[in-house]
């Protein structure tokens, strides 16, 4: 039994102008018209549907189509706009299905067969109507307004979808084998012949593609050559390319090339809000959230500023996204204001996670994405995480782990109304109720003086006697000692020490420690 | 129907106290007892009527060799050990995390923020943990520094804090050498200096514990002046 192809095809009319809109959204709704060519003779190379209404044309002057529309607002091409929106047709038709082919930049092909909703003939046909209005939403909440067709073939779908263009917010679902009928009423200029085959067809009286199917093939082929034949086929919904599926990119990138100069933290703040919602729709048709954002800062009269914000939890959040980028600029100078912005991500799939019902409260992945993107973005990355201990007895061998990935890595190790892990040694939180007034305890905590006050020591008998330090000066009222380690001789970082527990005039208890191959003293630690 | 001149009075702590009534008052105070995250040291919670309070700024007020940095550490275990997610904002860089770990606490559950000496700098990080939510205790670790710097702590900076955690589960707690929170703070511990207990003299001397003395220097709901005696020691003695 061979497996019934069904494609759809998803086209954005008017893509030029959709994708200015979709960059602005301001302009939803307003007569667009996209300029093309150099600055002296630019012309109107496309135009939003409400502009097209009220007569504009391409091809016309900036000036001629201002004449007709006085409202009209006219921009320039943007090329960094049309990849982002193409890639955001992409996204949704990825969400869809795992079969996908770019047909162009305002247009993508689906490959429908297998998916499960799809397989029962009963009811098939209105499914496929829902699946098709179901990627029209996807793609309007993406700011992109498109059509939508479904056929057997991927060339009838595009023909049907393409013959939608002034029917917004409508479906075709064309049932298998009846491509042909559908198709013989459209116009034959939506195959886009070249000029001279349009014009000898003209001339033929060929205007519907019913009429270009029913030619004989041996004469078309005689008068017209292969490309005659290849419109034939097309016009009878017949695919002459073989599928070439599409491979998802793993860079996200979303770009805006500004017509006004950003000089303040307010504008950048404003232009950035959109970017981030446009990376953020994207990312959440696609299930997937930001670990790490990079944000070029194009400069008037080049050069560019690169801002990086990485190690998050993976966030979809728009409004997340862009205070974590403002909290890193803020205080920011930069030579020149910004002409451009380029906001790229490092994506991870989106986990839907169950909180514990038994452990305390805790942040969201999110919330805890956006606290520690904020500490690291007063402190520093590196100075926000949770404290580690290296397997060794190096004095200094301290350092930080992303905190996210310890709480993951600890999740659920400790629970209310569970029993309690093992106290540890010598803890006060024992079970036995201490005497009144009292706490037994056993561990004496110290605290590290950062950086370690360099210290003169005067010896005698072997003890110190005295201790002179920055803000640390006197005898040594009580002194216990010394405590030698050495380690890691193998390697740089070996160490050989001597320590005392020494307490000064000052009332506090410290820590001094010698480095045995320097000679050098210092007050390391306090005892608290 | 009332007599002329007779004033209606309510009994709000009685209304509070009638479950029937509890879910229809509209001031928290009446509705919820205010609860308290246990200090993790018995004597204290003692005077502290059962630890610090949630939802409020706490202080621990002690110089060096007071004990500050232990009481620090017990609480932040404490809620570790429950399994809770903990922060220190440290000014001056000075967690030790082997002391810490030996103490209880559970080092992946608590976020470290280091300040690198810079005080300015800890109060908006403060101020993003607790709005951010889900941590049970937020210390910060105001350092050994200078003490000017603490003195001109702005009261702005003191009422969005104290904004910050009111209403939320989380324990607010500011160690330092002198308090910097005034009235801001519900409730306020200063440490007595420490005293060393050392095994001996001579060569063969050891320091054994510390003992020190915890006084309840301003508290809202009760009188304050009570005070506790903390000893710790080491594995296996008694300080003498």
């Amino acid at each position: 039994m061979s497996l019934l192809r069904r494609y759809a095809c998803a086209w954005v009319p008017r893509f030029a102008a959709a994708a200015l809109v979709r960059r602005d959204p301001d302009l939803r709704g307003r007569p667009v018209a996209v300029l093309q060519g150099a600055a002296a003779t630019r012309r109107v190379g496309e135009v939003s549907a409400e502009a097209g209404g009220r007569g504009v044309r391409p091809g016309m002057s900036a000036t001629e189509a201002r004449t007709w529309v006085p409202d009209l607002v006219t921009r320039d091409q943007d090329p960094d706009a049309e990849r982002a929106a193409t890639a955001a047709l992409l996204d949704a038709a990825w969400a869809l299905s795992p079969r996908v082919e770019a047909t162009g930049p305002d247009r993508v092909c689906l490959d429908l067969a297998g998916l499960p909703a799809l397989r029962h003939s009963a009811g098939a046909r209105a499914a496929e109507t829902r699946l098709a209005e179901c990627g029209m939403a996807m793609l309007a909440a993406l700011g992109l307004p498109a059509r939508v067709a479904i056929a057997g073939t991927r060339t009838a779908a595009r023909l049907l979808a393409q013959a939608l263009v002034d029917i917004p917010a409508d479906v075709t679902v064309v049932p298998p084998g009846t491509e042909s009928h559908h198709l013989a009423g459209l116009p034959i200029a939506l195959l886009t012949p070249i000029p001279e085959v349009a014009l000898t067809l003209e001339r033929w009286g060929i205007v519907r593609l019913g009429e270009l199917a029913a030619l004989p093939r041996a004469a078309l082929l005689a008068r017209l050559g292969v490309s005659g034949l290849r419109l034939q086929a097309e016009a009878r919904g017949i695919d002459v390319h073989p599928f070439v599926a599409a491979v998802p990119p793993e860079i996200w990138v979303e770009a805006l090339a500004l017509d006004w100069e950003v000089t303040s933290v307010e504008g950048l703040a404003f232009v950035l809000h959109r970017l981030c919602e446009r990376l953020a729709a994207r990312l959440e048709v696609r299930g997937r959230g930001a670990t790490a954002l990079t944000l070029t800062c194009r400069l008037a009269g080049g050069g560019a500023h690169v801002h990086r914000r990485g190690g998050l939890a993976p966030l979809a959040e728009p409004r997340t996204l862009g205070r974590l980028l403002l909290g890193g600029l803020e205080g920011l100078t930069l030579p020149a204001p910004i002409v451009g912005l380029a906001l790229e991500a490092e994506t991870a799939a989106l986990a839907a996670l169950q909180a514990d019902l038994f452990a305390p409260p805790r942040p969201s992945p999110r919330q805890l994405g956006e606290i520690l993107g904020r500490l690291a973005a007063l402190v520093g990355p590196e100075q926000v995480g949770a404290p580690t201990l290296e397997d060794t007895h190096r004095p200094d061998a301290i350092g930080t782990a992303p905190f996210e990935a310890a709480v993951a890595g600890s999740r659920g190790s400790g629970r209310a109304g569970m029993p309690l892990p093992p106290e540890p040694c010598g803890s006060s939180r024992t079970s036995a109720i201490p005497p009144p007034g009292h706490v037994t305890g056993a561990t004496l905590v110290r605290r590290r003086l950062v950086p370690p006050l360099a210290a003169e020591v005067e010896i005698q008998a072997g003890r110190p006697v005295t201790v002179t330090a920055s803000g640390v000066r006197g005898r040594v009222l009580a002194a216990a000692g010394p405590w030698r380690t050495a380690g890691e001789w193998w390697a740089d970082t070996g160490w050989a020490r001597e320590e005392w527990d020494v307490a000064l005039p000052d009332g506090a208890v410290y820590r001094l420690a010698q480095d045995l191959t320097t000679r050098r003293w210092t007050l390391d630690a306090v005892y608290d | 129907m009332r007599a002329p001149g007779v004033t209606l009075r309510l009994d709000l702590a009685r209304l509070g106290a009638d479950p029937a009534l509890a879910p229809f008052l509209v001031r928290p105070d009446l509705r919820l007892p205010r609860r308290a995250a246990a200090s993790g040291l018995a004597p204290l919670d003692a005077i502290l009527g059962g630890g610090f309070p949630r939802g409020r700024i706490s202080e621990l007020v002690g110089s060096r060799t007071s004990g500050r940095t232990r009481l620090l550490l017990e609480s932040l275990a404490q809620a570790t050990t429950r399994g809770a997610l903990t922060a220190l904002v440290d000014v001056a860089d000075s967690l030790d995390p082997m002391s810490a770990a030996a103490v209880g606490v559970d080092l992946p559950r608590l976020l470290w923020v280091r300040c690198g000496g810079r005080l300015r700098i800890a109060w908006p990080a403060a101020d993003v943990l607790a709005r951010g939510g889900g941590f049970d205790v937020i210390a910060v670790d105001l350092g050994d520094g200078p003490v000017w710097p603490l003195v001109r702590v702005p009261p702005t900076t003191l009422v969005r804090l104290q904004r910050a955690v009111e209403g939320t589960p989380t324990v607010l707690l500011l160690a330092g050498p002198r308090g910097v929170a005034g009235s801001f703070a519900a409730l306020t511990v200063a440490l007595g200096r420490g005293v060393p207990r050392w095994a001996a003299s001579g060569p063969a001397s050891l320091l054994l514990g510390l003992e020190t003395e915890a006084r309840l220097v301003r508290v809202r709901d009760r009188t304050p002046g009570a005070t506790a005696q903390l000893v710790w020691g080491i594995d296996g003695t008694t300080p003498a």
